[in-house]
């Protein structure tokens, strides 16, 4: 099993053949062209700014890991059913953006829960946690009652 | 079976044998090899060896696949460990998985293992809080059991003995029901949690809330030192084992410590299939034990004997160890070897939020909460059920939800505003030990090293369900005086075992017809082995039980060592 980790994401894309999925799954079928969408939709929902997007991050793929690996198969049908509907009213609405689909409820479930991965994935990667918030493996310390405006990290 | 093994007699024969590697047996461990005795500790499980074995310990939360979440395979092969909050990604390697000892649940019964050296000392969230008169009176007060052969008084200065020793974290709060130890610094309580300490003291005469006891080297003293430990950084993954030393582990702490000693052989893969009782002696003489993976049965000899092997294995234990003495399990003379079983009802959790101190947060991270010791039925009974809790206490800062797609979404991730305090308590309930809750061998099921299956049987009662609801009712109302909103309760449902505090089987009591062992941990009729880890425990006290299977142990070392000087044992 391969993981795409932050750091291979930050090669060029040229790395990325047309024809072939770029991570092995275990139960999704996912074809190229569902994965350039999930990789457009990875950077609607956390786009590149001058910092680092959901892409940018391998973001996607963590997400595809995430629901291939973890989640039960009921949920992986329902992750599979809503996304094939939300690609589906997209391909006939270009203008179709997360935030509207997120109001349906045949794509909702799909919409939410890929929201959220892409979320965790983006807090919890390396790049978050140690430019943004940096995480402190040996905080050495807590303090309990310290003004917010002093709050360095989490 | 067959009996292979080649080496003489001589060389496995010890002055003391140990079964079990974890917080009671290393403390057996320790205390023999302190005294001179060649000292065998066997162990089931693979070594462990502190700082070396513990492959997790200094990763980055990112360096996990699934950021320490379970893959779905997992929860499905591991329907029971898979409950425990501490099977993660980060520590899975040191949880037994479900099909690795299997058991039958006549009822439903969380079975949680760490089978390794140091047993589950590496998995423990380390709340040491010690028993009171409060609690080794409670029986004999309120007329369920049998009366503990021992007071408070009793087991006081092994409090103290293992306390400093194991390093325990604390503030001397004055107590009565919660007495005070040989505490290093406490930690500190939040503000939030302060505030709610405040209105408490204000609201109640008899509801303390305090930072809990437990077993971190906050300021660690030369003893601890000595041990090659270290100050507790508060890093808060003590479940990966800790580089620092800075909780107290058996791999730590007092395994490496009887190492020195040069006394001590430390078997692991061992698994002791039954003690071995001589008719003609009349006592035991040593264990059989199987490899746990070439399967060859061993025997190994000593005149005297510990069982530490956690609560249920230790009663696993004396029943398969069966002779024509002891046709029903050794000592088991009045049938009651692996009856009055109980555990800790941990099934209520009350969750709120705080609008208050919105301009203060928190720094770093705490392995440790607060604690609010038992304030029902303390001094006289007012209920309408038995005995009472103790129940956990914390609060935190959380951030605002994010909201929103793309940059909008991108900057509140990037500069989190903190929202409002996060606050919650869980039950820690007394339960009350019965004949019918017990643990039986399977009459024909055996497992792998040839050891029946254990059956377990046992349930919450009438009891525990008024005893939850009131946890409800009176948490609520504490909640509610703290100004607190959004009070959602909650009854986990979960089954009992997965309080992880198994207790009884084995218990002591001053009667031989009523109890197995006597007030030193002594079998009443097999006066050479030992049972100091929780199956000893006559009733279950509202406090985590293992700080006083420590002081236990230290204790009944000593009287063993001592009665074997005097050459009765
Ligand atoms: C997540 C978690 C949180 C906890 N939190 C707390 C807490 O805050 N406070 C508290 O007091 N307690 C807590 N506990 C419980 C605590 O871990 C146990 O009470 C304690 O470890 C019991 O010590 P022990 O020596 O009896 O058993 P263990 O530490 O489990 O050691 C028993 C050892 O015996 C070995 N063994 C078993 N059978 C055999 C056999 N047949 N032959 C040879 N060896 C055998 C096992 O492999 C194991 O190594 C917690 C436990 C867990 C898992």
């Amino acid at each position: 099993m391969i993981w795409m980790g932050a750091t291979v994401a930050f090669l060029p894309s040229c790395v990325y053949r047309q024809d072939q999925v770029h991570m092995q799954l275990k139960h999704l079928q996912i074809n190229p062209d569902q994965e350039k969408l999930l990789a457009s939709l990875a950077d609607e929902i956390i786009p590149a700014t001058q910092t680092p997007g959901a892409t940018d991050l391998g973001l996607h793929f963590f997400a595809l890991k995430m629901v291939d690996d973890c989640y039960d198969s009921v949920g992986r049908d329902q992750f599979m059913s809503g996304f094939k509907a939300f690609a589906e009213n997209r391909s006939a609405d270009n203008a179709l953006t997360l935030e509207k689909a997120a109001a349906d409820q045949k794509m909702a479930g799909f919409v939410n829960g890929y929201r959220s991965l892409i979320v965790r994935g983006y807090k919890q990667s390396e790049y978050y946690m140690t430019k943004v918030v940096p995480y402190k493996l040996v905080p050495g310390g807590y303090k309990g009652c310290i003004p917010v405006t002093a709050a360095a990290t989490t | 079976m067959g009996y292979l093994n080649t080496k003489g007699v001589k060389e496995r024969t010890f002055d003391a044998i140990v079964i079990g590697s974890g917080i009671s047996g290393g403390w057996a461990a320790k205390e023999f090899t302190e005294k001179g005795l060649s000292t065998l500790v066997l162990e089931r499980g693979r070594e462990v060896k502190h700082l070396k074995d513990y492959p997790t310990t200094n990763m980055m939360p990112w360096e996990f696949e699934h950021r320490g979440q379970l893959t779905a395979d997992l929860v499905k092969e591991n329907p029971v460990v898979s409950k425990c909050y501490a099977f993660r990604e980060d520590a899975l390697h040191f949880f037994v998985k479900d099909k690795e000892h299997p058991y039958v649940q006549d009822k439903p019964f969380d079975w949680i293992r760490g089978y390794q050296v140091g047993g589950k000392s590496l998995l423990w969230a380390r709340q040491t809080q010690r028993w009171s008169d409060f609690d080794f009176t409670g029986p004999a007060r309120d007329g369920f059991v049998v009366d503990w052969p021992i007071r408070y008084k009793d087991i006081a200065p092994w409090y103290s003995y293992v306390e400093k020793f194991a390093g325990i974290s604390g503030n001397k709060d004055g107590l009565p029901q919660l007495p005070d130890g040989e505490f290093l610094p406490p930690m500190e309580l939040n503000c939030v949690e302060k505030y709610f300490k405040d209105k408490m003291a204000s609201a109640y005469k008899d509801r303390p809330v305090i930072i809990g006891r437990a077993a971190h080297l906050t300021a660690p003293q030369q003893v601890h030192f000595d041990q090659g430990r270290a100050q507790c950084q508060q890093r808060d993954l003590c479940q990966r084992g800790c580089p620092f030393g800075g909780y107290f582990s058996s791999n730590a702490s007092t395994i490496p410590w009887a190492m020195k000693t040069g006394k001590l052989t430390l078997q692991p893969n061992a698994v002791v299939h039954s003690i071995i009782y001589d008719e003609k002696q009349q006592k035991a003489t040593g264990v059989r034990v199987i490899d746990a993976i070439t399967k060859k049965a061993t025997e190994y000899f000593a005149p005297v004997i510990f069982v530490n092997a956690a609560a249920i294995n230790t009663n696993l234990i004396l029943l398969n160890s069966v002779s024509a003495r002891f046709p029903g399990g050794l000592g088991n003379d009045n049938g009651l070897l692996g009856k009055y079983f109980a555990f800790h009802n941990y099934r209520g959790r009350i969750n709120a939020r705080y609008e208050g101190y919105m301009d203060s947060t928190t720094e770093g991270r705490r392995p440790n909460s607060g604690y609010i010791p038992r304030f029902r039925n303390l001094h006289k009974q007012e209920t309408d059920f038995l005995r009472g809790y103790a129940a956990g206490f914390g609060a935190r800062r959380t951030n605002l939800p994010s909201t929103g797609w793309g940059e909008q979404l991108k900057q509140q991730l990037d500069k989190p505003t903190p929202g409002l305090w996060a606050v919650g308590s869980h039950m820690m309930g007394e339960t009350i030990p019965k004949e019918k809750s017990r643990l039986t061998l399977d009459p024909s099921q055996k497992d792998e090293w040839g050891v029946p299956l254990l059956h377990v049987d046992m349930a919450y009662d009438d009891n525990d369900e008024k005893m939850l609801k009131d946890y409800f009712d009176q948490m609520k109302a504490m909640f509610e005086t703290a100004g607190f909103t959004d009070i959602e309760i909650e009854d986990s449902k979960q089954a009992p075992g997965l309080d992880i505090h198994e207790m009884g089987g084995v218990r002591m009591g001053r009667d031989p017809k009523t109890s197995l062992l006597n007030e030193w941990n002594q079998l009443h009729a097999c006066r050479n082995v030992f049972v100091t880890d929780g199956a000893c425990m006559t009733s279950t006290s509202t406090q985590n039980p293992s700080l006083t299977y420590m002081a236990l142990t230290a204790r009944a070392v000593d009287y063993a060592v001592k009665e074997m000087k005097k050459g009765n044992i």
